[in-house]
């Protein structure tokens, strides 16, 4: 896989700002070999379901991934294992089951089976490996919503006893897309298992998106109080914009989601997070059982913004407030750019312009020559 | 002097303040990088002495108990070469001010994280490692 150098030198704060930026969402990210792990969990599941004595194997099962790990915006979690999370669709009239026939039976059939035995626990909608130290893996099991068409599904929900629609296939198109700059907007079809990208492969809104979910992690204490990824990612996807720049793709976005609320906050309505695949999904729906949580949101949002629009327009002194929203990630970025800065000044790489900002060779008034900084002892 | 042609025709931000025959003074800004403080640096030359290099504003600062920053002197100036590494036939403008430069940078980076990755001398002097060891450096 290619690598991008690392730039050293800046012309600009929001240039600078945007490489600092890029070096925490590095961080952040699962690490190839997590990766490859992943995909070789969810290969062998995928045969389990499709052999002989799989409830499932004459229902064309398709597993693919979802969430995070289909977007290319995976986040480490502060703690504990990633949260992996794909769908298994099959292809057969839903009406004719109870709504959670289909989570009972996947339930019982990977119970059955002597390595996922220890491992497995049913959740409200899935069905979940963990793979301890590693991640969890949610099996989402889904019918192919037959009267909405498209990549449409219906979902259990053991709470409402009841199959829910949805469309992770169309939201992963649509985020796609929403991905591409303003230079670039073409059409794609979303792929199984997508290849990691890289980081400096990844388009500024799933920059944007990882680092929101970096602040939910930190600025959240109490899980239930958190918004939940596809939230972020939705709301991140409707007030993007375009820009070529993560740090100004953070400001567009943050602004829309502000006057979004202020704008439902006069009709004392909270705002809608639909998924634009499939309207009938509204995955804001938790917030109406549980408003405490929406009020955490709406204030931690205004706060990130205002906080975000004091980082943009400071200087050195922001680093800090970009080390309490995003934590430890910040500080290696400014660790690794001083050593990357040592090892050109060790090769004569180095200049300083008429301003005094370290510069290459090219643009430089002055060659910095090799010293050695000394003092008392 | 040559040494003030050189310093305010490299450096604009420069401009001198005193010029006394065998003693010289500048004053200007320098900002090693565009999200950098504006740093306010002096710089007194005195013949046959080493060019003295005080930070004006903002104030440099330090960690918790720490008097000083590392590669500096006891009365707060930089320290950014050894003994041998300058004498009166080298040029400010393209010694002591780019090193003063590469000083400011590491010392930012120093006072975000504990550490200090300019190298230099003394390198076992506690304000090199204001934790015990080094913080947030990569593997």
């Amino acid at each position: 896989m290619a690598t991008a150098e690392k730039p050293i030198w800046f012309q600009s704060s929001r240039e600078q700002l945007d490489a600092l930026l890029l070096e925490v969402c590095d961080g952040l990210q699962l690490r190839p070999s997590r990766h490859e792990l992943a995909v070789e969990r969810y290969g062998t599941v995928n045969e389990i379901l499709e052999k002989a004595g799989s409830p499932f194997r004459f229902l064309r099962p398709r597993i693919f991934p979802q969430g995070s790990m289909a977007l290319g915006t995976t986040c480490k979690p502060v703690e504990g294992p990633h949260d992996l999370d794909f769908v298994l669709q099959i292809d057969a009239p839903h009406w004719r089951w109870h709504p959670l026939a289909g989570l009972s039976a996947l339930y019982e059939f990977l119970s059955s089976n002597e390595t996922y035995r220890k491992m497995i626990s049913l959740k409200n909608r899935v069905v979940r490996l963990t793979y301890a130290d590693e991640f969890y893996m949610d099996i989402l099991p889904a019918y192919t919503d037959l009267s909405s068409g498209g990549t449409c599904i219906l979902v259990p929900d053991r709470a409402r006893v009841s199959l829910c629609p949805s469309n992770p296939e169309g939201f992963i198109l649509w985020f796609r897309n929403r991905c591409l700059t303003r230079t670039r907007r073409v059409m794609e079809k979303a792929k199984p298992v997508p290849a990691q990208e890289a980081v400096h492969e990844k388009e500024p809104l799933q920059l944007a998106v990882q680092l929101l979910k970096r602040w939910r992690d930190l600025a959240f204490a109490e899980e239930c109080l958190a918004p939940i990824s596809v939230v972020l990612t939705t709301l991140a996807g409707m007030y993007y914009a375009g820009e070529e720049s993560v740090s100004e793709a953070m400001t567009t976005i943050l602004s829309g989601i502000v006057n979004a609320i202020a704008l439902e906050d006069l009709q004392g309505k909270r705002i809608v997070v639909r998924n634009p695949s499939n309207l009938l999904e509204d995955f804001g729906e938790r917030w109406d059982a549980n408003p405490q949580a929406y009020n955490a949101f709406k204030a931690g949002i205004r706060r990130l913004q205002k906080e975000w629009t004091v980082i943009v327009a400071g200087g050195r002194e922001t680093d800090k407030e970009l080390e309490r929203l995003f934590g430890e990630y910040v500080r290696t970025a400014l660790v690794k750019r001083a050593q990357r800065l040592q090892e050109a000044r060790k090769a004569g790489a180095l200049a300083v312009g008429s301003t005094g900002a370290i510069t290459g060779l090219a643009s430089g008034v002055a060659r910095i020559r090799p010293n050695v900084f000394h003092g008392d002892a | 002097m040559q040494q003030d042609q050189f310093v305010r025709s490299r450096f604009p931000h420069f401009r001198r303040t005193t010029n006394r025959g065998d003693r010289i003074k500048w004053r200007g800004t320098l900002q090693p990088s565009p999200r950098s403080d504006l740093y306010e640096v002096e710089i007194v030359y005195e013949i046959p002495c080493r060019p003295h290099i005080q930070v004006v504003t903002p104030r440099l600062t330090t960690w918790g108990d720490l008097k000083r920053q590392p590669h500096t002197f006891r009365d707060g100036s930089l320290c950014v070469h050894q003994a041998h590494e300058w004498h009166g036939n080298k040029l400010i403008a393209e010694t002591i001010i780019p090193w003063t430069c590469l000083w400011l940078a590491f010392y930012e980076t120093w006072l975000e994280t504990g550490c200090w990755l300019g190298e230099g001398t003394h390198p076992d002097l506690p304000e090199h490692s204001p934790f015990g060891e080094i913080v947030g450096a990569a593997a």
